[in-house]
């Protein structure tokens, strides 16, 4: 039997490694899947779905304003399971002084040529008459998108099919050889290059990394009449004290097409076992009903949690992590992993392909990290 | 949330919970027993307490009322594990959730009834067979109803003998299960269980003029508005059988959900458990249908084991194993004799509702590769009854297994998990406090 040879091996069918398949695949790239369980079975499934611009730094603002941008050209080919609604996200402004952050959020969003616009709090009631009577007004983010990731996922998964893309689902990459990988039945895939897209599993194969992992819990209700039409976020959202260990809370709501709210956020820094944490659902329960106080009613039918995948710096890390060239990873997302999916499979791509990369390289490249200490305990015995 | 802990906690009111909750009592063990139904006695027995209670009911439903030291908790709702000594549960009414705190745990969830898909079973007027019974003891009338009663097992008899008693017009009983298979059952009774065979043959004389029909099963539903008639099939003819209810029980399914929470192994469909009771997480005890489907006398025997181990009573324990193990076996020929045929996995076009919470058909689940993938992609399962329903159908469909189980087991208002801890100077201390890792939380003893 011949061995067939690929361009490119990818290792995750979340929506990052979806859509970098699918991307490369379209290139004319020959590329082959693999998967260990289900198309969108890890943080995918686990996250909120939304499509967001976040300014936590100049890079960040760049970047998320960047990958919105794709999604915002895709929509239109989206199939409707997608879901994929350009419901904005209204920023809350919760206390006092709180007004001054969206002046000044607004002010580096329109910087950056975002749109947004500044709403009092006759405006915010009108909008969003659900939410609690005294808060002072908000910032409203038109173009941010609500989506129904696992779907998304999907459609690029059919996409690369359709470039002739192969799966390999049911394994997942155990060794990374020269040229080549070993999967967990105990075959070899021969590979050019091989991208390294399974969130906090990338740890396993490229160990010196610095990803840490974060835990959230998200609560759904039950279906109900629409009565939340933003995505609402409590502005000072990303204000969360960071040590490891530590948690935090914040307000954090989706309308669903179904009629259900989705309601996050909490991040556990550190924190890598996926169990439901009561205290940290009573806390995150808490938060939603004072902003939505008409909703302590709503029964809740699913509690679960996700990881996310942070580096250090807050940036995701994307490119090649080996000397050669032949290893690239794309992981760290933090909560971004749907907001960045089209963008970092750009990136990817443009990187496989020599070609210059939509933001600087050494922004997200893995080997910012080489002076880390983790890398220097691996290679500095 | 408040705090309470008790020794031992049982998890469900029926035959298995009782039992284990007395033998445990009676032994001196802190007991408390927890059950959403309003009343104790589970499903088989519900109502039995204000009705004249069955011979098999009567002495437990004395014995329970009678045994101290046991806190009955009915009507508080299971919501998930916190941790593996802890369950937090809704009291009736609502409000905070407590902790329960427990040393010791019997799941004692009973089952409840197997759905299967059939091409109009969403139309008004089909019920559950024990649903149907259970809404008619509740006080439903059916009264000069016609009603086709179909599926499988003996528990059709009973049904259909209950809804004749209550007045009904029992048009048919149709059973799946070919006649060579139930005439084998019917004489294993008679040689080995003349009690049973002889309950069989009083069930099948109070509906003596309704036609029982073996070897055939429902292929379609047919009505506008809700259940006109029902077209059976033989596997060679087809008839149809008008009627204004259809109340059809294809089996039970074993309530393993809060077991699996709890981490406990899994295996064809029930609680894996050692000669003990014990699951594969240490001081977890399951007893009766959770265990595995076979009757009430079982269930009662199993409760016993459950209740004297956890209390330490090893010899009284072991006195009955050879009794489970026994009636285990006539649970055995009892599935081989009502085993589901394989017609009933082609009953379904892809157009039949399959996840009737969220309107998810046979076509559109059959396309995906595993529960998660139909999960994730078709929201099967992720309605309002997370996948009880269609859970256990499409394990039968497709053999997919690992539904995967998140909580809360019951839908919980966003208020009663967003309620504060009560101040701990409020409530009273509990007089045993087995574990002192919780001791910054607020403690009392249950009051039901």
């Amino acid at each position: 039997m011949a061995v067939e040879a690929y361009d490119l091996a990818v290792a995750g069918a979340g929506i990052v490694g979806a859509a970098c398949a699918a991307l490369a695949a379209e290139a004319g790239l020959r590329v082959v899947l693999i998967e260990p369980a289900d198309v969108a079975s890890g943080a995918t499934a686990a996250g909120m779905g939304h499509v967001l611009v976040m300014d936590d730094s100049p890079q960040l603002l760049r970047w998320t304003h960047f990958c919105r941008q794709l999604w915002l050209e895709l929509e239109s080919e989206l199939p409707a399971r997608v879901e994929f609604r350009r419901t904005g996200t209204v920023w809350l402004a919760a206390s006092g002084g709180a007004m001054q952050q969206v002046a000044s959020k607004a002010e580096k969003l329109r910087a950056h040529g975002v749109d947004c616009a500044v709403w009092g709090a006759a405006e915010l009631r009108e909008a969003e008459p659900a939410l609690r009577a005294d808060l002072e007004g908000g910032l409203y983010v038109p173009d941010d998108v609500v989506l129904y990731p696992p779907a998304a996922a999907e459609y690029f998964v059919n996409r690369a099919r359709w470039f002739h893309a192969r799966m390999r689902f049911g394994q997942s990459v155990t060794e990374l050889l020269r040229g080549k990988l070993r999967l967990s039945d105990g075959s070899t895939v021969v590979a050019e290059r091989c991208l390294l897209a399974n969130g906090y599993g990338v740890r396993q194969l490229v160990p010196w990394l610095p990803l840490e992992p974060r835990k959230g819990h998200l609560l759904i209700t039950a279906r109900m009449t629409p009565v939340v039409h933003h995505q609402l976020i409590e502005l000072g959202y990303h204000d969360s004290v960071r040590a490891p260990g530590s948690h935090s809370v914040a307000f954090n709501v989706q309308p669903r097409v179904t009629g259900q709210l989705l309601i996050g956020s909490s991040r556990q820094h550190g924190v890598a076992d996926r169990d439901v944490d009561w205290t940290v659902v009573q806390r995150m329960a808490q938060r939603a009903r004072e902003f939505l106080p008409s909703f302590a009613d709503q029964p809740i039918i699913r509690i679960w949690t996700g990881l996310r995948v942070a580096a250090p710096d807050g940036l995701p890390v994307i490119g090649y992590c080996d000397e050669e060239s032949r290893t690239l990873v794309a992981t760290g997302h933090e909560g971004l992993g749907i907001t960045a999916a089209l963008g970092t499979a750009q990136f990817v791509v443009n990187l496989l392909l020599g070609q210059p990369t939509p933001l600087p390289a050494e922004w997200f490249a893995p080997l910012r990290f080489t002076g880390s200490a983790s890398f220097q305990e691996l290679h500095c015995d | 949330m408040t705090e309470a802990q008790v020794e031992l906690l049982v998890v469900g009111a029926g035959p298995a919970g009782i039992a284990a909750a007395c033998t445990a009592a009676e032994s001196g063990v802190q007991v408390a027993v927890l059950d959403d139904n309003p009343d104790v006695g589970g499903q088989i027995w519900r109502g039995e307490k204000r009705s004249a209670p069955s011979s098999l009911a009567a002495p437990w439903l004395e014995r329970a009322a009678k045994a101290s030291g046991i806190q009955w908790l009915t009507g508080w709702a299971a919501v998930g594990p916190d941790g593996p000594h802890a369950l937090l549960a809704l009291p009736p009414g609502g409000g905070q959730l407590v902790r329960v705190a427990y040393q010791k745990l019997v799941l004692a969830t009973g089952a409840r009834e197997l759905f299967l898909p059939v091409p109009g079973w969403t139309l008004p007027g089909v019920f559950g067979a024990g649903g149907l019974q259970a809404l008619v003891k509740g006080g439903w009338s059916v009264a000069e109803r016609r009603i086709v009663v179909a599926g499988s097992g003996p528990l059709l008899l009973a049904v259909a003998a209950y809804l004749q008693q209550t007045g009904a017009d029992v048009v048919l009983v149709a059973e799946q299960a070919p006649w060579s298979k139930v005439s084998r059952y019917a004489m294993h009774l008679l040689l080995t269980q003349f009690a049973k065979f002889r309950q069989g043959v009083r069930l099948r004389r109070t509906v003596r003029s309704t036609p029982y029909r073996v070897g055939c099963w429902p292929v379609r539903i047919l009505g506008r508005e809700q259940v006109e008639a029902v077209i059976f099939s033989d596997g060679v003819r087809r008839f149809q059988e008008s009627c204004d209810l259809l109340a059809c029980g294809f089996g039970l399914v074993p309530n393993t959900e809060l077991g699996e929470l709890l981490g406990c192994q899994r295996a064809a469909g029930r609680l894996a458990v050692d000669r003990w009771q014990r699951c594969s997480v240490p001081h977890v005890y399951a007893a009766g249908e959770v265990c595995g489907i076979a009757g009430v006398e079982c269930a009662l025997v199993e409760g016993q084991i459950a209740g004297y181990h956890a209390s330490g009573n090893l010899t009284a324990a072991g006195r009955l194993c050879r009794k489970r193990d026994r009636l285990r076996r006539f649970a055995g020929q009892l599935h081989q004799a009502f085993a589901l045929r394989d017609e009933l996995r082609s009953v379904p076009d892809p157009h039949t509702i399959v996840c009737r919470c969220e309107d998810v058909t046979l076509g559109q689940v059959r396309e995906q590769m595993s529960w998660r993938a139909a999960r994730l992609q078709q929201r099967c399962g992720m309605g309002l009854c997370q996948g009880r329903i269609c859970g256990p159908a499409l394990e039968f469909l497709f053999g997919w297994k690992d539904r995967s189980i998140r909580p809360p087991l019951f839908p919980v208002p966003l208020g009663a998990l967003a309620d504060e801890m009560s101040p701990k100077s409020d409530l009273p201390s509990s007089e045993k406090s087995p574990s002192a890792s919780h001791s910054e939380c607020s403690t009392r003893r249950l009051s039901p």
